[in-house]
């Protein structure tokens, strides 16, 4: 399978076979733009790195977001004109379970975790794992809204705004303890999340945008007339 | 050749598939107006544009491969808008069309915007090189000779607004609606274009620029003079002022492709016609003016039918096949450019910003 994400700070493409290994991975990690220049020729470098042929991919996995707007479009324009010129099936990753799948159980130890996404704005994109894996709604929160959103107890932070939600979270008095995993979705992981799901037979998610914000536009002021 | 085309450069979101094999043949062209989303707003919003490219063009491309028969694979080329325009929706074009290409190898061809609608006349007529093209859209008044694929003059461009921006604030102006050029053209056939004396913003001044904003101050100014106390206009008024806008248009047109015209005689003594393109190009009355002006300085009028003056994809599909056919292909690496000149050479226009 090909997977593949650049909805955050970096570009990252990954062949996996089907027990999850990696055969070939490509990152360009700190990258603020140049996604849409990047990514074709990484996606290109690991199919001719494995000799694999797009045709005879078993499954396509791309992050959804939540993440940079633009990065959202790049990595799933990509994928839909991968799968509609080849036919193979395309799976969506949503930026939170890639994360979350790149932690290891270990560094968890039964603790709740939560995925911190950079929206490039104040507000931060979160998403709570229950210690049982009970995923909560997502949602997008002030820093200092943080504290009361989340339920009592210690927590892991992962995610590339985990810092921030860090700082907020200790000045509310909670106790925090930040993943190594501070950055943007890797690939291997969004590939591996793909398959943890299709092999659990669970429908995934649809490879649409999850942009978690709608657009910041408002509508023109109705005429005077219309005006109270 | 078959070559596919896809255009997500700005409101407009389309798919075509064109072939030069056994004469030249659109075998499909599907256009999504994305006029819906936009509404509400009064103007093209960049981040509604981008999302709707995005979900609407995947389909759109499997519709237009299967209104034209024809599989990926037959493919000879995969033809993209890459500029200029919204970085938005160029960006959901290139990848879509980047990926297409990786898939099966396919040769992948960035094509300007510009270059589409400068080259379109060829895949429906007979036009050698050079040629005198007048560019008239919503977004761009240039007037431009056309030497080669990818060899282009500008002789002349707007300073501020393009003539379609002034179709359709003219219109805003008159309760007319969007888009204005249509509007303002149905309106102007009952109208009397003597009864508002509009100015000719450049007429008569030597060059090839234009300049449009005059004009809208003008029409601006015209009807807070007669709109009743609720700024209401009279069905007369507006057919009158209409009338006046599309004649003030076309004089402004006609006389500075009349200079075009005569730098172009003079450095390319074997040019035979003169192409206007982009959806300006749609108004009856300015292509007949136009086609009047050609007449009298002894070159053919020629101008593209009009489902192919709008933005569609059927033009980056023949521009990308010109291009394929002098081996002139680009990489998976391609940045999308929202800024594109077709001629590099020629100075910026400060107030028309892209447009020029």
């Amino acid at each position: 399978m090909l997977a593949f994400d650049t909805t955050g700070r970096g570009c990252s493409a990954a062949l996996l076979d089907g027990s999850g290994a990696v055969l070939a991975h490509r990152t360009a990690a700190e990258l603020e733009r140049g996604h849409a220049e990047r990514l074709m020729p990484m996606l290109r470098e690991v199919l001719e790195e494995t000799k694999v042929a797009v045709g005879a991919l078993g499954l396509i996995a791309v992050t959804t977001g939540p993440g940079a707007f633009t990065g959202i479009r790049i990595g799933l324009a990509a994928a839909h004109g991968l799968a509609l010129a080849s036919g193979v099936a395309l799976r969506g990753v949503t930026s939170f379970a890639a994360v979350a799948a790149a932690i290891d159980p270990e560094e968890r130890a039964d603790r709740p975790l939560l995925v911190a996404i950079d929206s490039r704005r104040v507000d931060i994109f979160v998403q709570h794992f229950a210690a049982d894996g009970t995923a909560s709604a997502p949602a997008v929160l002030p820093p200092a809204a943080l504290a009361d959103w989340v339920p009592p107890g210690e927590l892991a932070l992962a995610g590339d705004a985990a810092e921030a939600a860090a700082a907020a979270l200790r000045a509310a008095g909670r106790a925090v303890v930040l993943s190594p995993r501070l950055g943007p979705p890797d690939a291997a992981h969004v590939g591996r999340a793909a398959l943890a799901a299709w092999r659990a037979g669970e429908p995934g998610v649809p490879p649409q945008p999850f942009y978690l914000r709608a657009p910041a536009v408002t509508l023109p002021r109705q005429p005077a007339a219309a005006s109270p | 050749m078959i070559v596919l085309g896809i255009e997500a450069s700005c409101d407009e979101t389309a798919a075509a598939v064109v072939s030069d094999a056994g004469g030249r043949r659109i075998l499909a062209n599907l256009v999504h107006a994305q006029l819906a989303e936009h509404a509400p707003y009064g103007g093209v919003v960049p981040e509604i544009a981008a999302r709707a490219h995005l979900e609407k063009l995947p389909p759109l491309i499997a519709a237009a491969l299967d209104t034209a028969d024809i599989r990926f694979a037959e493919l000879d080329g995969v033809a993209f808008t890459g500029g200029p325009g919204l970085i938005g929706g160029l960006i959901v074009g290139a990848m879509t069309a980047k990926a297409i290409a990786l898939v099966h190898g396919t040769p992948l061809i960035a094509v300007n915007h510009l270059e589409g609608h400068a080259l379109t006349v060829r895949l429906t007529a007979e036009v050698a090189f050079p040629y005198l093209l007048l560019l008239v859209s919503g977004g761009h008044c240039q007037l431009l000779v056309v030497e080669d694929v990818g060899r282009y003059r500008r002789l002349g461009t707007t300073i501020d607004d393009a003539v379609g921006e002034a179709f359709d604030k003219a219109a805003k102006l008159l309760g007319l609606g969007y888009p204005g050029g249509p509007l303002i053209e149905r309106a102007a056939a009952a109208g009397d274009p003597a009864r508002f004396p509009l100015p000719r913003p450049m007429k008569g001044r030597p060059g090839c620029d234009f300049s449009f904003s005059g004009l809208k101050t003008a029409v601006r100014q015209a009807v807070s003079e007669i709109a009743d106390e609720a700024g209401r206009l009279a069905p007369r008024d507006v057919a009158d002022l209409a009338a006046a806008v599309e004649a003030a248009i076309g004089d402004c047109l006609v006389d500075r492709t009349a200079h075009a015209i005569a730098l172009f005689r003079d450095r390319h003594p074997a040019g035979r016609s003169l192409v206007v393109a982009g959806g300006v190009a749609a108004n009856a009355a300015l292509r007949a003016r136009l086609a009047g002006l050609a007449a009298a300085s002894g070159l053919a009028f020629i101008a593209p039918p009009q489902a192919l003056c709008t933005d569609n994809a059927a033009m980056i599909a023949w521009a990308g096949l010109e291009r394929l056919r002098l081996g002139l292909t680009d990489d998976l690496a391609f940045a999308p450019r929202p800024r594109w000149p077709l001629d590099p050479e020629a100075a910026p226009a400060i107030g028309a910003g892209v447009k020029a």
